[in-house]
């Protein structure tokens, strides 16, 4: 039953986030083409025709467009294919189905945070492609290799207080977190927001600026407890890892993962204990 | 088609009135299968329960025999289906007679009337 | 005959408005019941409850003696009273849909009675018309082979003809050891399917009877019994 749930939920969302990257994929030859041309003039020292300054330009842009639309029309997206699949008339097939609300949820929140981490993945590959153009493919020369292979090995624990993998790890896992906290963030808005009966897109605005309220407040409340001296302990910071691991960010790291959490906890209850498809 | 149902009296009657009549008629001969209930509830619209129902009663009277797995028989007793068509002829004719009565003829004058138009609906 | 479905002492309340107030309820297997009340009378709202997408104030709800759940997802069959499916979907993919999620489907019967209708499976559910999408869904809920079915008023708003095949899909294709809810209020049209009614009205059940009862002890229809209970 899981995987015909997976199943479904991905191929219901596969178009629209395959179109979107479909986008990214082409603005991304698009900017490569371009800065690659930049650069061979640039070695030429020639005068740069207008047409490829104006093809530059434009694709630069359309590169920056569409990085900001792959982020953003992907979550909204996902948001509304939630609020659709959950809780509008649709949302009478998805809880008549005979699986656990649990699982029906966990499916949905799963498969958002997969499209996620793909667009982070294309996103990185895009950047990766923009500067095989600018360097005209210089950057799979032997010697930029060999300089980052140096970095990694040798400079980056001085500057980032851990190695690199230690480091991607952190990165990796951060970031999956905050996705799932701005994913559980909107799902447990629209979770409260359906108990509104008849307001339920209001409703889940107003759940959505409560919970983000109540997010902030705790935060301050918390950091102001904790005191900012700990941020202000400029002796004791040496690495990147110092500020990193320093005990306020270590605290709010701590919150924001309870927060996830709770978010979570609200959907799951909103799910099995309180559902109101009127 | 959906059967003429009267709305004020038990449909399962109603049915039985039907299927007793349809095989007065000859519409079903002696011995000859009545389709399932099923297929007959829908061809009336009406719930198999009813017809089920119907059957019953059908077959209480003798008029319908079932075969265990093959289905349901008209009786092949052509005397109970004449004796049937006989009541149901002078139930009729009774009905028939407490109406003109109501309209104020005598026994008399609703025979000579009904020759009368008898006569007028052979020419 | 074994109970099917058990509602006790339910209740349902919207902020302070009460919409199902107290009900008690038991439905047997091998029926057809006519769920009977005017509009705002709580029809939908306990069908809602009943396939698990509302959410009880108070009270029990049990299917085969087990509360509402995954399991009594299986056996129960809705139609709800509007469309609620992915309208950028074909017909075949809802189909592959559904026979993938409901042990009880049956495929082929979905796919005869598509055909009886000249409806393309590889149509788009949008393209369709809105009697066609309805059509469409009460084939998909009565391919399944389910213990119980419920149809939240399936005839509203279709004209004769389109009535007549509905009556006839249903009847053709309930098994005779299922129940089938129906709730409507359009009563003279589906009176001779029903072997039972339950008449609700401000959430409260007004009167359970057979029809036959109704038909033989006041020599009325229910239609005419419904207008006199209900007369404004």
């Amino acid at each position: 039953m899981l995987g015909k749930l997976f199943k479904y939920e991905f191929k219901n969302t596969a178009k629209v986030m395959l179109a979107i990257y479909g986008v990214l994929v082409f603005a991304t030859l698009l900017v490569s083409i371009g800065s690659s041309m930049e650069a061979m003039q640039g070695v030429n020292l020639t005068d740069v025709p207008p047409v490829v300054e104006l093809f530059f330009a434009a694709s630069v842009l359309m590169y920056v467009l569409s990085i900001f639309a792959l982020f953003t029309v992907s979550y909204v997206y996902l948001c509304i294919h939630f609020y659709k699949t959950m809780y509008s008339d649709q949302g009478y097939l998805t809880h008549t189905l005979p699986v656990k609300p649990v699982t029906l949820f966990n499916v949905k929140l799963v498969t958002s945070l997969v499209w996620m981490i793909l667009t982070a993945v294309l996103f990185a590959l895009s950047i990766f492609a923009f500067l095989i153009g600018a360097s005209r493919g210089e950057i799979f020369s032997s010697e930029v290799a060999g300089r980052m292979a140096e970095i990694i090995k040798y400079e980056f624990v001085p500057i980032f207080g851990m190695t690199f993998g230690q480091f991607l790890l952190f990165i990796i896992l951060s970031f999956i977190i905050s996705c799932l906290s701005y994913l559980l963030m909107i799902f447990a808005s629209i979770s409260i927001g359906q108990l509104f009966t008849g307001h339920k897109i209001a409703g889940s605005f107003a759940a959505g600026v409560v919970i983000y309220m109540v997010q902030q407040v705790i935060a301050t409340i918390v950091i102001l407890v904790t005191g900012f001296s700990t941020f202000l302990d400029y002796e004791k910071i040496v690495t990147f890892a110092d500020v990193l691991f320093s005990p306020a960010m270590i605290i709010s790291m701590v919150i924001s993962v309870l927060f996830t959490v709770a978010l979570y906890v609200i959907c799951i209850v909103m799910q099995t204990r309180h559902l109101n498809l009127d | 088609m959906a059967w003429n149902l009267d709305s004020d009296r038990p449909i399962f009657l109603q049915i039985v009135e039907r299927i007793q009549q349809d095989i007065i008629s000859g519409k079903y001969s002696p011995g000859e299968k009545l389709p399932s209930v099923r297929d007959l509830a829908a061809e009336a619209a009406v719930n198999p329960n009813t017809m089920q129902k119907a059957f019953s009663e059908l077959e209480r009277t003798g008029l319908v025999y079932s075969v265990r797995t093959s289905g349901r028989y008209i009786t092949e007793d052509n005397t109970m289906i004449e004796e049937l068509k006989s009541s149901i002829a002078k139930e009729k004719i009774q009905e028939f007679l407490i109406l003109m009565q109501n309209l104020g003829y005598k026994n008399e004058e609703i025979l000579a009337l009904m020759s009368q138009t008898m006569k007028g609906a052979e020419q | 005959m074994s109970t099917l479905l058990e509602c006790k002492d339910l209740t349902k309340k919207y902020g302070h408005k009460t919409a199902i107030d107290h009900i008690s309820l038991a439905i047997e297997s091998g029926h057809i019941i006519g769920l009977l009340g005017p509009n705002g009378s709580g029809k939908t709202t306990l069908i809602k409850m009943i396939n698990g997408l509302l959410t009880p104030t108070s009270g029990t709800l049990y299917l085969h003696e087990q509360p509402i759940g995954v399991e009594s997802k299986k056996h129960i069959s809705y139609l709800p009273d509007h469309t609620y499916l992915n309208m950028n979907q074909r017909v075949s993919e809802v189909i592959a849909f559904f026979k993938d999620f409901y042990e009880d489907f049956d495929e082929q019967r979905a796919y005869d009675m598509l055909e009886k209708l000249h409806i393309d499976p590889r149509d788009r559910l949008k393209s369709m018309s809105k009697g066609t999408k309805e059509k469409v869904q009460l084939i998909l809920v009565m391919s399944r082979r389910a213990d119980l079915y419920i149809l939240d008023e399936p005839i509203a708003g279709v004209d004769p003809a389109a009535r007549d095949y509905i009556l006839n899909v249903i009847l053709s294709n309930y098994e005779p050891e299922a129940s089938i809810l129906i709730s409507t209020h359009l009563i003279a049209d589906i009176e001779n399917i029903l072997d039972e009614v339950i008449f609700i009205q401000n959430g409260q059940v007004r009167l359970t009877s057979s029809v036959d009862d109704i038909r033989q002890n006041q020599g009325k229809s229910v239609d005419a019994l419904f207008r006199e209970v209900f007369r404004c």
